[in-house]
């Protein structure tokens, strides 16, 4: 896919991603929006003629495939919406998002074909991602395994053991991004618990740290993956700086919108606004 | 009955079932945090250097990373300390159970065992925590044989399983040719005076205790209660209907453990009074093992003594 194709995938993964937390009348519209562009990049786009993340949905526990680790799992729909598309399960299934007996709960579970790590809470996604990568390191073999982590996330624990193992254990095939919206539930980061400068924190720890000015532009985010995949013997941090509510003009960088899903007439202003832009 | 002066731990029976049973397996990885070389396991990482990881002091950090081994098809055993419980309950609960993981845990030194290390090192509330879990099993051996076996049929098994062990000497009172099932318990002596259920590193005080009552007339069974969840339902209201004094002995907190989990059976099935050994929902100081059991009569004066008393109340 080229660059305006992936804008326009990236549009319709953000319709997609809110109508279902629409229907769901529960979800995260906010959070959700904030990665869609590293999602689309994992999943749609080619590096150096090669797809950037690798899975078959013929085969979705192929051992070739890549592993990837949504810790930030409160924005699964989005993942959803990508998979649904991809062709995973049936885009019926999206209308059930968290409904009494659905396939799709509210958080990645590997029942769901082509999700590849369970996440239930966060601030555990790192040291799954830590833990498939060792495996596969353990193997020999060259399958790459990727973890989202939302900002917020940093504030636990557990991210920095993880952090610390990971450099212990040399796993230069685990890339970890950074959705890093500035914005978590109770209001900013910074206010809430800050969490201090990012690339100095994971320095320290012995990761490569690469910054994404803008993690809703492509070509950054690609020219990033590209130096990530020539890492030697270090775990890879692509820090992205984004904004909550991305795509959603009325919610762009809105705390209130972080948790909740729109209402019927703004999913409609959205479907418009997305409309008149790529069409 | 096996040759009574042979006195082997649990924790070691594990590690020589773990050595077995990874020649068989060849996806089993050990994972540790810091408690190797305590607990043998350099025995194992001799003969596997390259399946063994080490996480250091990050009990969370290693439950999550034994998922991401899951997800690649491997078997991950999880050696500790026991205090996992505490320490990492949320990853246990949302990374292993929830997904119904193929994962073992094994805490290495549970009960008050582990005295003079003081009462952050004692593990009298993990049998409560795990049984709750959906999905977990629980077993707490008695002896060197019994964790060989049962970590053999764990293996076997698939799902998440809690091996409740120690690191201290007990006499060995199983062999290596009893199989271990789940939700099977076994009567180790019968009698029908006093029947006492028992579990983990108690149960062959409990033994000795029954052959000294032998002296005195007295018939006491002995029902070594190993696999904790699921529990053996119908050898439990069996043996309710033939003794007139029922007792549970753990090295456990009253509350939760096994005392809670045979009440649970015969409440429903068959409900007579069912007293109970262990640690009465308290702290205990810290003092070595021996002294810690017999003051809080985990040993055989103790345990006879109690039941002495509750025979005179009958």
């Amino acid at each position: 896919m080229d660059y305006s194709d992936l804008i326009k995938k990236a549009a319709q993964i953000r319709v997609d991603t809110l109508a279902a937390i629409n229907k769901a009348s529960f979800g995260y519209s906010g959070s959700s929006m904030s990665l869609i562009e590293i999602l689309v990049t994992l999943y749609y786009a080619n590096l150096n003629s090669k797809p950037v993340f690798k899975y078959d949905v013929m085969k979705p526990d192929s051992a070739d495939r890549d592993y990837l680790v949504l810790s930030k799992g409160h924005a699964v729909v989005s993942l959803y919406s990508i998979l649904s598309d991809k062709g995973f399960f049936h885009k019926s299934e999206m209308d059930y998002v968290g409904k009494l007996n659905s396939l799709l709960q509210p958080y990645p579970n590997i029942k769901v074909s082509g999700i590849t790590a369970p996440i239930a809470y966060h601030g555990e996604g790192l040291s799954v991602a830590a833990g498939i990568a060792m495996s596969l390191k353990m193997d020999r073999k060259l399958n790459k395994v990727f973890a989202v982590l939302g900002d917020g996330e940093l504030e636990e624990g557990q991210v920095w053991e993880a952090a610390m193992s990971a450099v212990h254990y040399k796993l230069n095939n685990l890339i970890a991004f950074i959705d890093n919206d500035d914005l978590q539930l109770d209001g900013p980061v910074r206010a809430v618990m800050d969490i201090g400068f990012i690339q100095s924190k994971f320095d320290s720890f012995g990761w490569k740290v690469i910054q994404v000015k803008d993690g809703h532009d492509f070509d950054q985010l690609l020219d990033a993956l590209n130096r990530a995949f020539t890492s030697n013997r270090q775990p890879v941090c692509i820090w992205c700086h984004t904004t909550k509510g991305r795509g959603i003009p009325f919610a762009e960088g809105k705390v209130g919108y972080s948790d909740v899903p729109l209402s019927d007439a703004e999913l409609e202003e959205v479907k418009n606004y997305m409309k008149s832009l790529y069409e | 009955m096996n040759n009574e002066s042979e006195k082997k731990s649990a924790v070691l029976g594990f590690v020589d079932g773990l050595i077995k049973m990874a020649k068989k397996y060849k996806n089993i990885v050990v994972i540790n945090a810091d408690f190797g070389q305590r607990m043998g396991l350099e025995k194992f990482s001799r003969a596997f250097p390259e399946r063994c990881f080490n996480l250091g002091l990050q009990e969370a950090n290693m439950i999550s990373v034994a998922v991401g081994f899951a997800m690649t098809g491997k078997l991950p055993v999880i050696v500790g300390f026991g205090n996992f419980w505490g320490k990492a309950f949320e990853q246990i609960r949302n990374g292993i159970c929830l997904s119904n993981l193929n994962i073992k845990i094994a805490a290495m030194s549970s009960g008050v065992i582990e005295g003079q290390h003081g009462v952050g090192y004692h593990v009298t509330e993990d049998m409560a925590c795990m049984r709750s879990l959906p999905n977990m099993k629980v077993v707490a051996p008695a002896d060197y044989y019994e964790a060989m076996n049962s970590l053999e049929t764990a293996l076997d098994d698939f799902g998440p399983v809690y091996f409740r062990m120690s690191n201290v000497e007990l006499p060995v009172i199983s062999n290596e040719n009893d199989r271990f099932f789940f939700g099977r318990s076994k009567i180790l002596k019968e009698g029908n005076d006093v029947c006492i259920f028992a579990t983990g590193n108690v149960v062959s005080n409990c033994l000795k205790v029954a052959e000294n009552f032998e002296k005195e007339d007295l018939k006491v069974a002995v029902v070594n209660i190993s696999s904790i969840k699921p529990i053996d339902k119908q050898l439990i209201v069996d043996c309710s209907k033939m003794s007139k004094l029922l007792v549970t002995v753990e090295d456990h907190n009253v509350i939760g453990g096994l005392y809670s989990a045979v009440s649970e059976v015969l409440s429903e099935k068959n409900p007579v009074m069912l007293k109970k050994i262990g640690i009465f929902d308290r702290f205990v100081e810290s003092a070595k093992g021996i002294d810690l059991y017999r003051k809080y009569e985990l040993d055989e004066q103790g345990i006879a003594s109690q039941i002495r008393s509750f025979l005179k109340n009958i």
